[in-house]
């Protein structure tokens, strides 16, 4: 059975119990064990691979000099050729086919590095894959612990203070009465403000004299004067 | 430990959140600090650290307050609802049911306030999509 299948089973279980490990310890070490082991895997596949690498870079340079030699060992059996020297032109020529023998020699250990490395680089990929996959493991295992450690002490919690009485239906509505009230609360208290930025400007009018009284006196005022002077 | 998680939890800027809360361990495990957001203190959330990993929890209700056969229906609506809730998931240990979100311990405050912020509002939404079921 694959560990996440186990904590599931644990959790299902109801295996919520404070303490109560949701796999045994023992496995517990041995994925640990198990991680150890394939991170040193890792290692020492990637110090491998990096001797490869450097042994192949060190054939392709030597590949790559000869075939320089190689060319201009040709530029000099042409020379030889075009000053009549035949027996120096075979010389130079063995010589070539030497170098040619040693270049093949040294292509054929090139590939056969490149496939070393690609196999590899596969092991390697799979070894830290393996990591990956214990440490994700011993991760749900962990998180599991803790999330059941903290659904205990909630449990626990709840029952101290003596609210665990009050279901989650209650509460909701509790909480939503809660924040009606204070959305009322809110909406009064801006209702408040309007009111007041209202008499404030009320204040304002009457300092400047637009007030309604004060038309209405000088109007008054007005047709008296008007009245007299009939 | 639980000290250091206070601490980062404490950098986050209430000013820019548009919930207000209290930072408190809890009694019984003082590595769990508890989240009392204001005017639903009824639903703290549950900050631990384990792994490299930040699990803020909110405990919904525990399965007996569940009316009876009612269980089975409950799951598909929260199953369908996991996808469309942001930040957070319907989880279950035991018989409790949980609201849960996770991110990594390194995040940046800003992101642990959304994320505190996003978990409040989505546990009153849960408690309200499957309130029909609950006794």
């Amino acid at each position: 059975m694959s560990i996440f299948s186990k904590i599931v089973t644990a959790i299902r279980g109801g295996a919520s119990e404070v303490g109560e490990g949701i796999v045994d310890a023992n496995l517990v070490r041995i994925m640990d064990q198990e991680i150890r082991d394939s991170k040193a895997a890792v290692e020492k596949a990637r110090s491998g691979l990096a001797d490869l690498m450097a042994e192949e870079a060190g054939y392709q340079r030597k590949a790559t000099e000869l075939q320089d030699k190689i060319e201009e060992y040709e530029g000099y059996a042409v020379q030889a050729l075009d000053k009549g020297d035949e027996p120096l032109a075979i010389e130079i020529a063995e010589k070539i086919a030497d170098l040619s023998g040693e270049l093949d020699y040294n292509t054929g250990a090139t590939t056969q590095l490149s496939n070393s490395i690609a196999t590899q680089k596969d092991f390697l990929r799979n070894s830290e894959r393996k990591v990956k996959d214990f440490e994700r493991e011993a991760k749900m295992v962990k998180t599991t612990e803790t999330v059941q450690k903290t659904t205990a002490a909630l449990s626990s919690n709840f029952t101290a203070t003596g609210s665990k009485m009050n279901n989650a239906r209650q509460s909701l509505e509790r909480v939503k009465a809660r924040q009606q009230q204070n959305a009322d609360r809110l909406k009064a208290g801006e209702a408040l403000a309007a009111e007041s930025t209202g008499s404030n400007l009320a204040a304002k009018l009457a300092n400047s004299g637009i007030t309604k009284n004060s038309g209405q006196a000088s109007d008054i005022l007005a047709k008296l004067k008007a009245k007299q002077e009939k | 430990m639980s000290n250091k998680l206070l601490a980062q939890l404490e950098l986050i800027e209430q000013g820019k959140m548009v919930i207000e809360f209290e930072l408190q361990p809890m009694a019984n495990n003082d590595e769990i600090i508890q989240v009392i957001v204001k005017d639903q203190e009824e639903f703290p959330i549950n900050i631990t650290e384990t792994d490299g990993e930040m699990i803020c929890m909110v405990k919904l209700f525990d399965a007996e307050e569940l009316k009876d056969g009612a269980s089975n229906d409950m799951h598909e609506v929260m199953l369908s609802a996991n996808l469309a809730l942001p930040l957070s998931s319907f989880g279950k240990i035991g018989g409790t049911y949980m609201l849960f979100g996770a991110l990594s311990a390194n995040s940046k405050s800003e992101s642990i306030g959304i994320e505190i912020e996003t978990l409040a509002g989505n546990t009153l939404e849960a408690i309200g999509l499957v309130a029909d079921y609950l006794k």
